[in-house]
């Protein structure tokens, strides 16, 4: 029904140039939350003393606890 | 004055029926609380509430979109809420906090694995469905791709999920409900089943989504206020907070890193993999979508709902640390041999009795059963508009089926989903609930959710792959499940698994999307030349929201 709009807004270079922004942008952001949470499952599955070490010598919070929330 | 009759013979029930339940409370793998009168009282306030929204919602219903989508009329705000309403169960809020009650920091690598989705629909999917679609995730995925074959492999595959997923549900309200009120296991499965019903039979989705929203605020609040009163017990330092909980804790040190429950590294990404992925897969979360105004609604609902649940996940994670210290060191909530009254489950339950009394411990258990009613209220209308929608309007007849005939469709699959629920529900009353989510989970990973990717974003798919890929993705997923420990030792009995690792979707994702890739650029028809053509009208609906169904105003 919209075939001739959808074909001009299809061919304006600016349109062309919002969208692929804005893939770049939604694909990296995705990448960097898969990267962040596979390295974080793999962690947890190969190096699980990693995350529990202390912060500091006296305090009882662990790495494992800012990694998570972050 | 009927809820007057109604509080007069929950009360008068309270008054003898302690005797009666004390009887046969030590036998079954689940006991029987008490009966708890302040609990049963707020609840049958919030039922009462709810029928009312529900009386309201009725009358403004007039069209199948007022059915499915709530007219397109829900702000985004709303929206987030009930969205985090159909996403936080009752299995999360008692499962995970007795999680960390148990195991310290291992609940925490759980409420991840169910937050990270969020991200994802985020920034891939939630503009483009709300661009594309109708009523349900189907109408995207067959956007541009043969109509019956699409919507039937949606349709299975909603249909499967949402099977999964509430007899998970009802398993948990029945054996929660046990616990909480000292209510039979079938009469609380049966009762749950009823109110389902009810709301999503004469609310439809406007009821659905209110359901949801206030039993969202509900839980947000009451866990916030126990976090508070752990906080404050603790002097509002997080330090002292776990030190003490190292202190009583029989692991000790050990709860503050990784543990036991990741066993091996495959079944630990494959589940990783579900949970990420089948968030963006679940037809009953996807349906939400459409009861906003526009795309940039749907990207604010997504903003709040991922705030809100991420909240309540630090709250059960504060809740589950605030049951080491105050209910563990508490012989009140103990048994003789030093097992927690009710099982590790209530942790959190014994947590409000001990920062807020008898009446927010009532409020707490009202609330859980609450949280049940709005989980599998959403989920029967997911169901139903799979039936309705897709196989019988689309399928059936072709799209030519009217409004009325398409929600009268509706209502009786509500109602046949509410009586399959029952039964299944008490069919499974022994299975393990955390494994079903898994595999709902698992299966919208690998079906729902590869289809609905690819047809957003790549231009080669066709009907024809993106139909065996997806069935290959479900079959596979359903049978490495069977092959795997669980069901084909533990269940069937055999020696040996045929399939070691208990979760599927790494690899039945896998399959789906090398199925969809192969036998999409395998394909050479006319009809696929014509659908990879129509690709670009649908990429710049999708970007720009031009020809999408709105809100509509009476």
């Amino acid at each position: 029904m919209n075939d001739s709009i959808y074909l001009s807004i299809q061919n304006s270079p600016r349109f062309k140039e919002l969208v692929s922004k804005r893939e770049r942008f939604a694909w990296i952001l995705s990448a960097i939350m898969l990267g962040l949470y596979s390295g974080f499952i793999l962690l947890i599955a190969y190096g699980p003393h990693l995350l529990g070490t202390k912060l500091s010598p006296d305090s009882s919070i662990t790495w494992g606890i800012p990694w998570a929330l972050a | 004055m009927i809820r007057h009759a109604k509080t007069l013979a929950v009360l008068a029930c309270g008054a003898f029926a302690p005797a009666v339940w004390a009887a046969d409370a030590l036998t079954g793998e689940v006991h029987k609380q008490p009966l708890n009168v302040a609990a049963i009282a707020m609840f049958v306030a919030f039922v009462a509430f709810t029928l009312g929204i529900t009386y309201w919602a009725s009358k403004r219903n007039k069209s199948a979109s007022d059915y499915y989508a709530a007219g397109g009329r829900i702000t985004g705000f709303q929206n987030g809420l009930a969205i985090a309403g159909d996403y936080m169960s009752a299995a999360s809020f008692l499962g995970i906090s007795a999680l960390v009650f148990t195991s310290g920091y291992d609940g925490l690598i759980y409420s991840i694995g169910f937050l990270v989705g969020w991200p994802i629909i985020l920034f891939l999917i939630a503009e483009r469905l709300r661009n594309l679609g109708k009523y349900t995730f189907a109408d995207v995925a067959s956007y541009r791709l043969g109509q019956k074959e699409i919507r039937t492999l949606s349709a299975s595959g909603s249909l499967v999920v949402v099977a999964f997923y509430l007899i998970a549900q009802m398993v948990g309200a029945g054996k929660l409900i046990q616990l909480l009120f000292g209510l039979d296991y079938h009469v609380a499965v049966i009762l749950v089943g009823i109110l389902m019903c009810m709301y999503v039979l004469f609310g439809g989705m406007l009821a659905t989504t209110w359901v949801q929203i206030i039993k969202a605020v509900l839980l947000l609040s009451g866990a916030s206020f126990m976090a508070l009163m752990v906080m404050k017990h603790v002097g509002f330092d997080f330090n002292t907070l776990f030190s003490e909980a190292i202190k009583v804790h029989s692991k000790g040190e050990a709860i503050m890193s990784p543990g036991g429950l990741v066993k091996d590294p495959i079944s630990a990404f494959s589940l990783g993999l579900a949970l990420m992925f089948g968030t963006a897969g679940l037809p009953h979360i996807l349906m939400r979508f459409f009861t906003v105004s526009d795309a940039k609604e749907a990207r604010k609902s997504v903003l709040y709902a991922t705030g809100f649940i991420g909240y309540f996940y630090i709250l059960t994670f504060i809740i589950g640390f605030g049951a080491i210290l105050l209910v563990s060191t508490n012989p009140d909530f103990k048994d003789a041999a030093g097992a927690l009254l009710g099982g590790n489950n209530m942790a959190a339950v014994h947590l409000a009795d001990a920062v807020g009394g008898s009446i927010f411990l009532g409020f707490i258990s009202a609330v859980a059963f609450a949280t049940i009613l709005a989980v599998v209220a959403g989920l029967t209308l997911a169901g139903a508009s799979a039936v309705s929608h897709d196989l019988y309007a689309s399928v059936w007849r072709k799209g030519k089926a009217n409004d009325k005939d398409e929600i009268r469709v509706s209502k009786i699959t509500t109602i046949a989903l509410g009586v399959l629920a029952i039964g299944l529900g008490i069919l499974f009353e022994k299975q393990n609930i955390a494994f079903m989510v898994g595999l709902a989970f698992s299966i919208a990973a690998s079906c729902n959710f590869p289809v609905l990717l690819l047809s957003m974003y790549w231009k080669k798919l066709t009907t024809r792959g993106a139909m065996i890929g997806g069935w290959l993705g479900l079959v596979s997923a359903v049978g490495l499940m069977v092959l795997g420990p669980t069901i084909w030792v533990q269940i069937l009995g055999h020696e040996k698994a045929i399939y070691p690792y208990e979760y599927p979707a790494l690899f039945s994702m896998l399959i789906a999307f090398v199925g969809i890739w192969f036998f999409s650029v395998t394909d050479k028809s006319k009809a696929a030349e014509n659908e990879r053509a129509l690709f670009y009208p649908q990429f710049v609906r999708s970007q720009t929201g031009l020809g999408a169904s709105g809100a509509v105003s009476h």
